[in-house]
């Protein structure tokens, strides 16, 4: 590969599309991500979820020959395990970050767990059959955009319709305003008569949803296969998208896009054979996300409630005796006459 | 039990209590994954205490498992003492055993009895440099330490792949070329792996459980943990310490893998850490932070993974049970609120 090639739309075109490809994923489970931290829960159990997805999605897949079933089995999954971790940090008060990471144990164990014990005996690795791209008429046709972004898999333009739904649904309806209440002041949302703990379980419940999906479209939908460790940190990855992405569903989707461009920028140079030392190439989407996460992220401020449990002042007594102090402390009770 | 003596000790045992149901309890959850493979969880558990306790051998490999949990749980310890999260000890592990490696080489010509100590230092120092990315971008530019140490995982595996597979191949072994004799710790206890850094693992927790109880720099440090904005206003120097302890933290665990190379594989394996960092998560976490229960912790995940060791071979059970257990019994605490965060 000549420094020349780089100059020309031969190389970015399909570049592009590749990055495209790797983005979707990342950008279901980012935008999930996105809801449950504006609601003041962030989800660190992201990668553990996907590889749920990624795991039930191929399995469902596999028995059935649909690949639709296991895109919502593991949907599904990911909102049962989300709702675990919601029920321990939403109305138990543990810590979001403790929780996150034990899922992350939790689920990659069960991952592998159910691989290794279902097809341990076969000596093939077990694939699905892979989904024909779907050319969008006349848009793919467009010049230069056109075969990036509409000659792709179906799910890809499902993604694209997400954005616009999260988009509509966080910033401009009754529902994401609470959302965003919530993350922000939740005493606000509660004197308001609304059940925060509730919303925050829907907020968590969507984000394990989208984590499911994402972590299935990579295993049935782009792979076809189940590898142990394929999410490799994407979940992570996932977590600075958002950030970087100001947890504004648009901006979150650009930055899905860079990060997926990049993944694919180095995928084509490991490739092409270019004498540079494989560690630069294979570790440029955790630089990027560590640069990202350090000089972007670092100013952006997370919603102001994120990692704090709002008290469970409607359950009994004895359940608010169990709070830790810090937590009443950040939250005071409000007064009854204030 | 009668109310009218010893209230205290009632609240004493109580907790012991609870943790020993909570064991059980999540057994007996991990038990139902395996009953859609049809195995008896009975049985596979019995396989795993034979596996961990059913010979010498067996015995002093839990304590060489255990060896690298406890550096790691006490890395982890260390920074979220000081309100830190540490879950880059994994990586911090391999860029230790890397400078482990590249030292034990000799290429330098280091005197046989310089040489181990200069490896440990230079592990130690590996691992604090690796922990410094995020420490530094941590307090400096407010990054998430949590996204930033994960990050850094996967480069530090990404690093020793590229060594083991290039600049440093052996040609023959998924593994680099062999340090050299001089460079090996020695051996405890004739015809077993069990080796030096055992007692460099007990060294560490007993030293740093009497830093955090007993001098100044532990005094300020968990101040720092409990609350920043007062540890500021009291005048501690909060930059400067936590940006120290959070280097020490990577450097015990850099010293995990000067253990894992030097007294263990004497190359750098391909694949050296099977998770020891996220054990070491866990054994903090179930040691409430205390680094003396660390180590009681370490040796009892340690057995449960030699042991699920053996389950595998004897079975075919998938080693990945043990995460499961151990997640489900952590979740099963959190629940239950027996672990703040007590920092």
């Amino acid at each position: 590969m000549t420094f020349s090639s780089f100059l020309e739309l031969s190389f970015w075109i399909p570049l592009l599309a590749a990055g495209v490809r790797v983005a979707t994923p990342l950008l279901f489970a980012s935008l999930g991500e996105a809801v449950s931290e504006r609601a003041g829960v962030i989800n660190v159990g992201l990668e553990g979820m996907m590889a749920l997805g990624a795991i039930v999605g191929f399995l469902v897949a596999y028995w059935t020959g649909l690949s639709w079933a296991g895109l919502l089995a593991a949907a599904a999954a990911g909102l049962a395990a989300s709702l675990i971790f919601g029920f321990l940090t939403i109305f138990r008060g543990a810590d979001q970050v403790v929780t996150g990471i034990v899922m992350n144990i939790l689920l990659l164990g069960l991952a592998s767990f159910a691989y290794a014990s279902i097809f341990s005996s076969a000596h093939v690795v077990a694939q699905l059959t892979a989904i024909p791209i779907f050319r969008v008429p006349w848009l793919s046709d467009l010049p230069i955009i056109g075969r990036p972004f509409f000659a792709q898999s179906p799910i890809v333009y499902v993604v694209y319709l997400l954005i616009p739904v999260f988009w509509l649904l966080l910033e401009h309806s009754q529902w994401g305003l609470s959302v965003r209440a919530a993350g922000e002041n939740p005493e606000a949302v509660d004197s308001a008569g609304i059940n925060i703990w509730y919303l925050r379980l829907q907020a968590v419940a969507i984000c394990g949803a989208m984590a499911g999906l994402a972590g299935a479209i990579l295993a049935v939908i782009q792979i076809g296969a189940y590898v142990d460790g394929m999410i490799s940190g994407r979940g992570f990855i996932a977590l600075a998208i958002v950030v970087f992405g100001g947890w504004r569903p648009w901006r979150v989707a650009a930055a899905a896009l860079l990060f997926g461009v990049v993944d694919a920028f180095q995928l084509r140079l490991q490739v092409s054979g270019v004498p540079i030392p494989s560690p630069f190439l294979i570790g440029m989407p955790y630089i990027l996300t560590i640069v990202v996460v350090a000089f972007v992220a670092g100013r952006a401020g997370y919603p102001a409630a994120i990692n704090k449990a709002y008290p469970l002042r409607h359950f009994s007594r004895k359940a608010r005796k169990l709070l830790p102090a810090d937590s009443a402390a950040v939250h005071p009770l409000p007064q009854e006459n204030s | 039990m009668n109310a009218h003596v010893d209230a205290p000790a009632v609240n004493r045992w109580r907790p012991l209590g609870l943790a020993a149901g909570l064991v059980v309890a999540s057994m007996a959850l991990t038990g139902l994954v395996l009953l859609p493979i049809g195995i008896n969880p009975i049985a596979a558990y019995a396989q795993i205490l034979k596996g961990a306790f059913g010979s010498v051998n067996a015995v002093t490999e839990d304590l060489v498992y255990a060896t690298p949990i406890i550096l790691t749980s006490l890395s982890v310890i260390l920074a979220f003492r000081c309100g830190l999260w540490n879950l880059g000890s994994d990586g911090q592990l391999y860029l230790g055993a890397i400078a482990t490696v590249g030292l034990g080489f000799n290429r330098f010509g280091l005197p046989g009895p310089a040489l181990l100590p200069a490896m440990a230092v230079a592990a130690f120092a590996a691992g604090a440099a690796w922990a410094a990315v995020p420490a530094v971008l941590r307090l400096r530019f407010g990054a998430s330490e949590v996204i930033v140490t994960i990050m850094m995982n996967f480069l530090a595996v990404t690093i020793a792949t590229y060594l083991v597979g290039g600049p440093w191949a052996s040609g023959i072994t998924p593994a680099t070329a062999p340090i050299v004799p001089e460079g090996f710790l020695p051996v405890l206890i004739s015809g077993t792996r069990l080796n030096a850094n055992f007692l460099v693992a007990i060294a560490a927790a007993a030293i740093l459980s009497f830093v955090l109880r007993r001098t100044v720099f532990g005094y300020r440090l968990r101040t720092i943990g409990q609350n920043v904005d007062a540890a500021r206003y009291a005048g501690m120097p909060v930059t400067k310490i936590r940006f120290l302890s959070f280097a020490c933290a990577g450097g015990l665990a850099g010293l995990a893998g000067f253990g894992e190379v030097a007294g263990i594989y004497h190359n750098l394996p391909n694949g050296l850490s099977p998770g020891f960092g996220f054990t070491g998560i866990v054994v903090a976490l179930l040691a409430r932070l205390n680094p003396v229960w660390a180590v009681i912790i370490a040796f009892a995940l340690a057995a449960l993974n030699v042991g699920s060791g053996g389950m595998q071979r004897a079975m075919g059970i998938p080693v990945s049970l043990v995460s499961i257990m151990e997640a489900v019994l952590i979740l099963l605490v959190l629940s239950t609120r027996m672990l703040e965060r007590r920092a």
